[in-house]
Order: structure tokens, then sequence, then C-alpha cells
């Protein structure tokens, strides 16, 4: 669910608990969890934010962009 | 878990600390000193607020740029009245357009990129004359909790404000409970700003996930909900709002976008302007109407179509995007190689929104002696944004300062009463043993809206949204539970979600007519011609727990 946090890359700084507007993450014995994975909206801030480049999104399957080739309606 | 009680006495305290309330704390610190002033903000000043990871553009007018192009500030007025309808108090935009230009130049000095590349990179897009200034706004949450604590201006992060400390005629302060912190914070201020955003979540998103929305969904119209129950007046609440964008992946920034929408043969749907820079004038503008037309019609789905768009203007908008708070889209396109220029992306009508709140004059006073307000918590006007921002959130700091230097704390044992109820309403919450999960509270908040004060609406169906929301907030108010002080600090939301529905839903009943703007509709089915005597703007409050209507033309130009 989304953010994912690679743990190979984090170091446990907190910065995407400390600056999370939705408030999804907590520390749980001095390494980020994501507690509430159903609340993130995808604003980027951990993303960016995140001094290691740890945290990836998986993006729910209700928001599935859906993009369409050259063609497609005319098949 | 119960609540520790914190009681708290600051000259000025500012709820809220998006772009409203970062200027408005910044700018009462230097009238009345920063150890006098206290902004509270219940998610981290550093990245909150609609602007949480960036706003690309400003409209702004910037006279050394615009009265050589001939362009006056009437006429961005105008274009503002053009573009959002009649029903704008026109004095409030006159005032953001003649003083950001001094936001703007103390922005840049503190470090703000206001200009890309040394210049002043005004664009019109989908508007009508270019004073959409287009900056790399991306991190200017950090900038301005960087200057938050150059400042030393005290804030204190992950604290939700409950409601209003209202004694007698005035509001002294304010209620709150901590996020993280199991604290019940009583706070007395001379003077209190509120700056928490817009409204998002009324309604049901058009994805059932909850958290999809195209604004910020933290901003759940708490402002507008804690003012409305302390009296003040709230204006524009029965109109609704709609904005366009990516279907499922929604996000804010539609202006950004540099393509053509078209239906699924490959037809435009708006008006095309061809032989334009595309970086500075949108080429394709629809509005919510023709989209939903387009499916109708059995014309859908409608498209961004971004296969002509050269490489230098996919790259600007790309760079405009990440500055709109879209990097988690742009993302996601790169990492399943979905280039929009190679495959048309499915755009779509988003659920509706209030553009609306509490009425301030223009330097922000409410109608409530000791409480201020800007940014998109007001209801003056309906497209202030980051300008508006900026602007009035700086005039509100310098009006609350200014209260604050004649003006007493408020006595403690006249509000205990008030105060010790809501404590006990959120210990209840915290301890119940079995109960209703906000999420509950919420849905049928928005199921309410949705089926009794969305698109369709007359008198009997009003009534009885009424009725219903009423029903659901007084069984929710007896049943709510939460499990921890997150789940508290939704609870707060919902129970406000549900004070803005209702005030929605009077004022529908009281305009008893129907009118279109571009992004805007009100349609009464039992009223649907315009009524010319209705050409003003409603304002609500409530008087000894009452609703009191008042009708009175938009303010011009003073």
């Amino acid at each position: 669910m989304p953010p994912v946090i690679d743990r190979e890359r984090c170091t446990s700084c907190g910065v995407c608990e400390d600056i999370c507007p939705g408030d999804i993450f907590k520390m749980d014995d001095d390494h980020p969890e994501v507690h509430y994975p159903e609340e993130c909206f995808h604003c980027g801030a951990c993303l960016i934010d995140c001094p290691e480049e740890a945290v990836s999104y998986r993006i729910p399957l209700p928001m599935l962009l859906p993009v369409y080739e050259k063609g497609f309606f005319e098949k | 878990m119960k609540l520790d009680q914190e009681i708290i006495k600051v000259e000025i305290l500012v709820i809220g600390g998006g772009l409203a309330g970062c200027m408005a704390a910044i700018r009462a610190s230097e009238v009345c000193g920063s150890e006098n002033v206290l902004l509270v903000e219940k998610a981290n000043v550093q990245r909150s607020g609609n602007a949480a990871t960036g706003v690309d553009h400003t409209w702004s007018y910037m006279p050394e740029y615009h009265e050589p192009l001939g362009f006056t500030v009437e006429q961005l007025v105008e274009d503002h009245v053009q573009a959002m309808g009649n029903l704008q108090d026109r004095d409030i935009i006159n005032t953001i357009a003649t003083t950001i230009k001094d936001r703007l130049m103390d922005m840049e000095t503190w470090g703000f990129p206001v200009r890309t590349d040394g210049e002043w990179n005004y664009v019109k897009k989908i508007h009508r004359v270019p004073t959409f200034l287009h900056w790399a706004g991306r991190d200017q949450k950090v900038l301005f909790a960087r200057q938050m604590a150059k400042r030393n201006i005290p804030v204190l992060n992950r604290v939700v404000i409950a409601d209003l400390i209202r004694e007698k005629n005035r509001v002294a302060g304010a209620v709150g409970v901590g996020v993280r912190e199991s604290k019940f914070y009583t706070i007395l201020a001379k003077s209190t700003v509120m700056t928490t955003g817009g409204i998002a979540r009324l309604f049901p998103g058009p994805t059932s996930w909850e958290f999809n929305r195209a604004t910020h969904p933290q901003c759940t119209g708490d402002g507008v909900a804690m003012a409305y129950r302390a009296g003040a007046e709230i204006s524009g609440m029965e109109f609704l709002y709609l904005h366009t964008g990516p279907k499922n992946f929604h996000k804010k920034g539609r202006g950004s976008w540099i393509g053509i929408t078209e239906d699924a043969h490959g037809v435009p749907i708006g008006r095309v302007s061809e032989g334009v820079d595309r970086k500075k004038i949108s080429i394709s503008v629809e509005s919510p109407g023709d989209m939903r037309r387009i499916y109708e019609e059995g014309r859908g789905p409608v498209l961004m179509n971004c296969s002509e768009t050269p490489d230098e203007d996919m790259d600007y908008m790309k760079w405009a995007l990440m500055n709109e708070g879209n990097v988690a889209l742009l993302r996601y396109l790169e990492e399943r190689k979905m280039d929009p220029k190679k495959y048309r992306v499915e755009f779509s009508v988003y659920e509706p929104e209030l553009r609306a709140g509490i009425m301030i004059d223009t330097k922000g006073a409410s109608s409530l002696p000791g409480l201020f307000a800007a940014g998109d918590t007001i209801g003056n006007i309906k497209r202030g944004v980051s300008p508006g921002a900026f602007a009035m959130g700086w005039l509100a700091g310098e009006s609350a300062a200014d209260h604050a230097k004649d003006e007493s704390f408020g006595e403690l044992k006249n509000v205990r009463d008030a105060i010790g109820e809501k404590r006990a309403l959120f210990d209840t919450f915290l301890t119940r043993e079995t109960g209703a999960s906000w999420r509950e509270a919420l849905v049928a908040c928005q199921d309410t809206m949705k089926g009794y004060g969305g698109s369709v609406r007359y008198a009997s169906l009003l009534r009885a949204g009424l009725a219903q929301m009423q029903r659901v907030r007084r069984n929710a108010m007896d049943s709510l539970k939460a499990k921890d002080l997150h789940e508290l600090m939704h609870c707060i939301s919902a129970l406000n979600l549900m004070h803005v529905g209702e005030s929605s839903m009077l004022c529908a009943l009281e305009r008893k007519e129907s009118r279109k703007t571009l992004r805007e509709n009100f349609i009464r089915v039992d009223y649907p011609e315009e009524n010319r005597e209705m050409d003003k703007m409603l304002i609500l409050s409530l008087i000894d727990g009452k609703p009191f209507f008042q009708w009175r033309d938009p303010r011009p130009v003073s």
C-alpha cells in the first residue's frame, strides 16, 4: 500500500513521519511505518523530502489512470 | 485514554499554517513581536495546506510588467468577475490585486523563486488576461517554514483546533487537541486569525477511494464550521464548484497541461486556439459542462491529447505540473512509460466543492470582534487561492496585531462550561467501548449531501436533507468512537463537514432561483430561472442558534 519504504535505503531519520500532511506514518521502535495507507493522498511530500530517496508509491487500484494509444477508438 | 489539559495565553493565535496562516503570522510578528504570536497547525507547516507540495502560479499584478502592456488592475478585477460570476466582493479582489506585488517582492527577498530565470513569467493559460505568474512554487511551504523559524515565530504542529472560544460578543481564542500528544489545549488569545483552507470531502469523490481528491483532503472546512458555530457571517455556501483533471488519479492543475481536450473520436470539445505560445496560453479551453455533455452525447471518454505538443513544451508542462503538486502523477507516468505525448490521458469532472466561507472586510476582519480570516477560508471571492492567501493573510495578520493592542484577554471563568463540554465530548469519543467510526460519520455526511444537497435541489428535498444531516450529526455526537488521536482528528473533521453541509443546504433553500457561471452552478429545479432580484450575496449567520440570512450587493472597489 502507498507509500512503500525501501528498508535498505531508509536511515530512520523520521523526516517522512515529521512532515506528512496526512499523519499517515508512525515511528515504531524508531523506524517509520505506514500506519494509515488508505489515507495517503499522494501529495508527494515524502517522495520529495526523503533525503535517501527511500520512499516510493504503490498507486492503489482505484486510482489507475486510463490512457489510450493512438487509434484505440478506431479499432 | 483521556486528554491532559494545557492552557496557553497568547496575543495572536493563527489557526492553520498554510500560505495564508504563515503570511498572517509573519506580519503579526512584525507588528507586535514574534513572542506574542502562536501558529497552530494540524499537520506540519513544512508541508501543510493546499499548497503542501506546490502551486505553480500566482495571479497578480506587477506594474513593471503589466503597465507597458497596457493591462490595468481594473481589467484584472473584471477578469475575476467575468470568470467566476458577479457575486464576489470587488473590494477584496482589488485589495489582493493592488498589494500582491509587495508580497511577491517580500517573498523574493526571503529566497522564493518568484521570477524564473530573472523574468516575470506571466502566462494567460486558461484565463483571459496574462496575470498568472508561473513560477517554481513546489517548495514554497518549506521556504515559509524556514522564514517562520528564522523569525522565531512559535509553531504548534500536530494540534487540531476544534472550536473557537466565544466570550460574550467576541472571539477570545480557541480549543484544540493534539494529534500526537494526548492533550486538550485551551488557547486564550486577544485576536484569532482563521486560515484553515478550503472545503474538500463534503461530497463523495468520483472514485470510492476517500482520500483520492484533487485538492488537499485534510482541508475539511474546519475554519468555516468553527466560525459558523461561533456566529460569524459566512457566504457563498450554496454554490457548487467543479474542477476537472486526470480521471481516477485526481490532481489539481488542469491549466498546466499543454494539449487539446477531445472526445473519443478526436474532435475537440472546447475552444481551441491555434498559433499561440502554448507555454503561455492554453490551446484548449473547456468547461466542466462541456465535458459532461460529451459523455451524455455518447462521445466519451474525454481525452487530453498532447501528441502534437512539441518536446520543448512537454518539458515545460512537466516542470509546471511538478510545481503544481503533481509529483506523484509525473512519477507514475514515468515509471509506467506512459508518455502523455504517445498516450491520450483520460480526463474527468471531479466532485463538487464549495469555494465559500467567512466574510471579511478589506483588512481581513470578520463580523465577530477578535476573529480575522484569510486565504481559502473566506467567502467574499471565488478564486483567492495563493495570491489571496499571501495578500489577505498579510493584512489579516496586521489587523489582528493592531486589534490585540487595545484588547484584553478573555476570562476563563466566563467560558469554562463551554470548554469543559468540548473536552468531555472528546474524552468520551476516546474512551467509548464501542461506537461509530469517523468513516461512518463521514460517509453519512457525504451521502446526505449527494442525495439531498447536490446538483439536483428543490425545497422539499433540501428540507429532507437538512433533517437528515441534523439526524446524522446528533447520532454521531452520541456514538462516535476514536481509537486514537489520529482518529479523533478525523472525527472533528467529519463533524465540521456536517455543519458545512447544513449551512450549504440552508443557503440553497433560501436562494429561490437558478444561475450558472463557468465553473460553478446553482440549480433549483423548482426555480429554474435566474432571478435578477437575487443578484446579491447571501450571507448566513447563527443568532441564538438560529439561522439568520442577509442579502447584500457585492461591494464595489472601494
